[in-house]
């Protein structure tokens, strides 16, 4: 058996398991609402038929785009100063430290207030959520550059700008691609909760209304399975991007 | 004949949490241009802050340090400091930490110098090798390479070779020589 094999057998039996194990449960059971995994196929098939599973998708994943890339516009600058001016840490840092802990889903009530019932709720929501992870991740990468490398660059009269872009960028990356990482992981989960209650498009939509809208619990099935989907295609996209030459150093020494 | 680097009176302490520490105190010498001279003393005697102020790492807190008359305000590319630990940048392969030396300058030439002196450091075939996938002893060959292609008139370096082992620290105390003198 070759190493490819055996990775795919890996991840194929205790998947099977757990459906094997699900399908039997439901039928034992005798649930009347509870789907096989069978029915959640089904369910999704329809809804990818009925052009709903685009359209959720597209309409979760644009919030969180937008969401997410006003979060580390933002993120990346502050922790930038963070890391580098003792005097910007010592303001900013409470701050961040006093926020962070605060579940994004406890702004649902003020979200709605500040921004109604729309797209602008989970962007903030999701701004809310990728931000605290970003400008962490930036400051601890920039705090953390060896001065030997400062020092150096400074000796070959490197400063201002230049001193930023090629010394404290480039040695800062990898835990700002990491902060990234986590802020899109966070981003995805947050925009669900964010679509059950604010607006009435996207994944997190379409499980609360495939609920309330008849007990169609395969199709709340069918809409979970969809966002581990993409969350799982989105975290092997970051990943891609932590294995990039300008990054890997980091793990390698 | 004015000397090449002169140091008057220099004083440095730093703060501590059990209160504060003189490293240097009343520090004076002038060395001439071309000399090669050498700090001796125990670990945590102040050689590194001494050289560290003499580069224009630190200020001192009292004294001044002039070289060729002038007072010492920041670090300079004609002073050329050579760290303990190698400070190479990781991101940049051996080439690259040699063009990064150069600071943007003499575009034209710079393959030539760089390979140049890749040579003079023997390190000829690991143009394209990370920092991380030579040995220390390599490491400090490159710095040394970068530090010297600056055209530097002052090397300071910080027990260069303090952290190699043994054999690989007598080897490179002989070609250093042998660079510096050729």
């Amino acid at each position: 058996m070759s190493g490819l094999d055996g990775r795919w057998l890996a991840t194929f039996v205790p998947v099977a398991v757990l459906l094997a194990l699900w399908h039997v449960a439901v039928v034992t059971s005798g649930s009347l609402i509870f789907p096989t995994p069978w029915q959640v196929v089904v369910g999704l098939v329809d809804l990818a038929r009925q052009g709903l599973l685009l359209k959720h998708v597209v309409a979760s994943l644009f919030r969180v785009t937008y969401g997410y890339l006003l979060a580390a516009a933002l993120a990346i600058p502050v922790g930038m100063l963070m890391g580098r001016f003792a005097t910007a840490h010592a303001l900013l840092n409470p701050l961040v430290q006093g926020l962070r802990p605060i579940s994004p889903i406890a702004w649902i009530p003020l979200a709605i207030l500040w921004f109604g019932v729309g797209d602008l709720s989970p962007i903030f929501l999701i701004f809310l959520s990728s931000f605290f992870p970003m400008v962490v991740g930036t400051a601890a990468g920039v705090m953390t550059i060896d001065r030997k490398l400062i020092r150096a660059a400074s000796n070959f009269e490197f400063t201002g700008f230049q001193l930023f872009r090629s010394v404290v960028l480039p040695a800062a990356l990898p835990q700002i691609v990491t902060g990234m990482r986590i802020g899109l992981g966070v981003a995805w989960l947050v925009v669900v909760a964010a679509e059950m209650i604010a607006v009435n498009s996207g994944l997190g939509y379409l499980i609360i209304d495939s609920r309330n809208a008849g007990n169609r619990y395969d199709l709340v099935v069918a809409g979970m399975v969809a966002i581990g989907v993409i969350g799982f295609l989105l975290d092997t996209l970051m990943r891609k991007l932590e294995r990039l030459d300008e990054v890997r150093w980091r793990y390698e020494t | 004949m004015r000397p090449k680097i002169e140091v008057r009176g220099i004083a440095k302490t730093f703060p501590t949490r059990s209160g504060p520490l003189p490293v240097l105190d009343g520090i004076s010498f002038s060395v001439a241009d071309g000399e090669f001279v050498a700090v001796i003393g125990p670990s945590g005697c102040g050689k590194s802050t001494l050289l560290g102020v003499l580069a224009g790492f630190e200020r001192p807190d009292r004294g001044e340090v002039r070289v060729d008359g002038e007072p010492v305000r920041e670090p300079k590319r004609t002073g050329i400091y050579i760290f303990q630990q190698p400070a190479l940048s990781p991101w940049l392969d051996l080439e690259g930490n040699l063009v990064f030396g150069l600071n943007g300058a003499s575009p034209e030439e710079r393959p030539r110098l760089v390979a140049h002196y890749i040579a003079l450091v023997g390190l000829e075939g690991f143009e394209h090798t990370f920092p991380h996938q030579l040995s220390g002893g390599m490491q400090q060959r490159a710095e040394l390479a970068r530090a010297l292609m600056v055209k530097p008139e002052i090397l300071y370096m910080d027990e260069p070779f303090g952290s190699l082992d043994a054999l690989t620290r007598l080897r490179m105390r002989a070609e250093l020589l042998r660079i510096l003198v050729a």
